[in-house]
């Protein structure tokens, strides 16, 4: 993989259980606060048992059906916009792009109405009309009125950090001037149910890296960043807050639900990302993992880091927003950046006893960092593996 | 966006060559495809895992590989960590989520089968294919109503163009169904209109950067959303408004049957939808929104003498 042209960043937006907006988000990620309850809302006996990571109080809609994940996702992208100083009049005429990554947003989970139509009944058409008018991507870009490419990336957890990856192709290639690029998802019942039964659910706040890792906690929310052009940057209102250097994308082709023990494809798509960047290990202020806190997600991912990024301070942030699937590469690329201007990471919220089969850990206390750039790390279901490097904007 | 088309691979009620594709009749969307060829290609013990989508998908993969094999590409130009693949679908997997949901609703939380939600994740067909064709490189499913096809492809030629893979499989396939059709026909009803439609079909393209090996069916030369600028060619495909050409009618992926097609024209195959051996064809998807797109494509070479021109 040869060096990339770096693409700016010129706003971010993002919402977790850790906060409405970026801000509050690291406010809550330094304080080690973990939003982590029993959650809201479902039937079924695991709601009383399995914590997760909600966001409270109501989304924005459009006072028609539409999905949770999609209201996640234009608080986000309103936030990144505003961040960038942009508004629709100043997106007209322009090519903007949409790219979302989302586990949950595109998929038929409207499991009322497919109840009622099994069983004969004409359910109430609200659940099925709210999937077919709220593909993230497609939706967004309707709200804003953008003719530019739209897609929806569905590569489970490593979406978010892909959907990034791919938008920020779109705009080095010129497809694009401009593009909305991050992931959303909600936390929705299925899902939730589907991750308990696979038994990779830790039934109370998860622990990344930790010794006595069980599991992960889901969670919701949704993370945008507005890329541009170096061309396009230079003629929008605000500064440039980041950029993205590099993104490496890679299969471990070995198990269909199983990461490869050897960390192949987490491997390459970390070296592909550091190659693109011109970036070498010791360049690297700090890594944003995964760490999902399961016990072999986090160990293969120890396991590359110490190989590839030794030295680099670890983070792992989920212990404070929950495995958000689709968002969480998008909500992780925004911490990094914003992390990278405050020249520090927050504790790991969850981790605090070293595990002495893994070579590699985070930090239990916030940590000074120095650096213009970082990594960021994603798996998911299927062997998928994304990597982002992402550097510094104007000033740092 | 230039790339090439170096081989194609389908699979559908229509059957499973793009002669047949292109002889399709209306109704055929509604057909299971014949998945028996898979036997002999596919380890039994691999298919008994896969759903009936994946295998779909993976039949129309294999093809297409097999026919780039045959227009000239190298094992090691479809294969290993130089292969990108990217699936799209308007509904993804939609038979394993139902399953899904039906052990929910029938068993409760207790009885919710792992198996299934798994394989109901919408990026598990293009894992199980990268993993089925050895393709490690990068692999992204695309899973919207909105011309996935298109988005799938801008991404595919990104790819190629910037060196981050030297050959995409861009896939495009969806499966029909019955409660799919009582909720956008309730829709329908209801006065929406510009929704989708069904098919159980899939198609592959094998793309590769223009000056690449081999003999390829067409370039393609323009690829954008909405309506390409400038003068177009005198044969074109247009598809939208709920209307499409038998195979996968108007199914969400269905472009890339409109794309198989004017590629198979451009190489000389008979189709009645493009008649004369174009030189060119643009495929136009008129469909209000993101769903817009257009692609020119071009045979390779450029025209000859007596052919249809731009």
């Amino acid at each position: 993989m040869s060096r990339k042209e770096p693409v700016a960043v010129l706003g971010l937006g993002a919402v977790c259980a850790a906060g409405r907006g970026l801000g509050a988000c690291l406010d809550s990620l330094f304080a080690a606060r973990r939003n982590c309850r029993l959650p809201r809302g479902f039937p079924g006996e695991f709601a009383s048992r399995f914590p997760a990571f909600q966001v409270d109080g109501p989304l924005p809609g459009d006072g028609r059906p539409r999905t949770r994940t999609l209201g996640l996702a234009r608080l986000a992208a309103a936030e990144a916009l505003a961040h960038a100083g942009l508004d629709a009049t100043a997106l007209a005429g322009r090519r903007v792009g949409v790219c979302l990554g989302s586990s949950v947003g595109g998929a038929l989970n409207f499991m009322d109405f497919y109840a009622g139509w099994r069983t004969g009944r004409d359910p109430a058409l609200d659940q099925f009309e709210a999937w077919a008018h709220s593909n993230p991507a497609a939706a967004l870009s309707r709200d804003l009125g953008l003719s530019g490419p739209c897609q929806t990336v569905a590569n489970a957890c490593t979406s978010g950090a892909d959907a990034i990856g791919v938008a920020a192709s779109w705009v080095r290639e010129g497809v694009c001037d401009l593009a909305l690029a991050g992931g959303a998802d909600e936390l929705h019942y299925l899902t939730y149910v589907g991750f308990i039964r696979l038994m990779v659910t830790h039934d109370a706040p998860c622990r990344p890296f930790d010794r006595t890792r069980k599991g992960l906690n889901l969670g919701e929310g949704a993370g945008v960043l507005v890329l541009a052009s170096a061309e396009a940057a230079r003629s929008m209102p605000g500064p440039v807050r980041g950029h993205i250097l590099g993104y490496g994308a890679a299969g471990d082709n070995h198990h269909p639900t199983a990461p490869a023990p050897d960390g192949r494809g987490l491997r390459r798509a970390v070296s592909d990302a550091l190659a693109e960047a011109g970036a070498g290990a010791g360049d690297l202020a700090f890594v944003n993992a995964h760490g999902t806190g399961t016990v072999l997600n986090d160990a293969v991912e120890a396991r590359v880091l110490h190989e590839l990024a030794p030295g680099a301070p670890l983070s792992a942030t989920k212990g404070g927003t929950g495995h958000t699937l689709g968002a969480a590469g998008a909500l992780e690329a925004c911490f990094t950046l914003a992390c990278l201007e405050r020249g520090e990471i927050p504790p790991s919220a969850g981790f605090a006893e070293p595990d002495p089969d893994l070579p590699a850990y985070p930090f239990a206390e916030r940590r000074a960092v120095q650096g213009g750039c970082a990594l960021s790390t994603s798996l998911a279901f299927g062997g998928l593996n994304a990597a982002l490097v992402l550097g510094a904007g104007e000033g740092v | 966006m230039r790339f090439s088309v170096c081989g194609l691979g389908v699979a559908g009620g229509f059957g499973g060559s793009l002669a047949e594709l292109a002889a399709a009749r209306p109704g055929c969307e509604a057909q299971p495809p014949d998945l028996g060829q898979l036997a002999g290609r596919v380890p039994p013990a691999a298919l008994r895992r896969m759903d009936g989508f994946t295998r779909m998908a993976l039949l129309a993969a294999l093809r297409c590989r097999e026919d780039a094999a045959a227009r000239g590409l190298a094992d090691a130009d479809v294969t290993g960590e130089r292969v990108a693949l990217v699936l799209a679908s308007g509904y993804g997997p939609m038979r394993t989520t139902f399953d899904y949901l039906d052990s929910v609703l029938d068993s409760g939380e207790p009885g919710a089968s792992p198996t299934a939600f798994s394989l109901s994740v919408q990026n598990m067909p293009a894992a199980i294919l990268a993993l089925s064709l050895g393709v490690s490189g990068a692999c992204c499913t695309v899973c919207q109503l909105d011309n996935p096809v298109l988005s799938a492809l801008v991404t595919a030629a990104c790819w190629l163009a910037e060196g981050r893979a030297d050959t995409v499989l861009v896939g495009a396939a969806d499966e029909s169904s019955p409660m799919l059709d009582y909720g956008l026909g309730r829709l329908r009803a209801a006065g929406q209109v510009g929704l989708p439609g069904q098919c159980n079909a899939a198609a592959f393209l094998g793309l590769r950067r223009p000056d690449a090996a081999g003999r390829p069916y067409a370039e393609c030369l323009e690829l954008c959303a909405g309506p390409a600028p400038g003068d177009g060619p005198d044969m074109v495909l247009v598809r939208g408004g709920g209307q499409g050409l038998p195979g996968f009618g108007a199914a969400p992926t269905a472009w890339a049957a409109d794309l198989a097609l004017a590629c198979w024209a451009l190489d000389g195959g008979a189709c009645d939808a493009l008649p004369g051996r174009p030189v060119a064809v643009e495929c136009r998807c008129t469909d209000p929104g993101p769903g817009r797109a257009t692609a020119r494509l071009h045979r390779p070479g450029g025209a000859m003498e007596g052919d249809r021109a731009w």
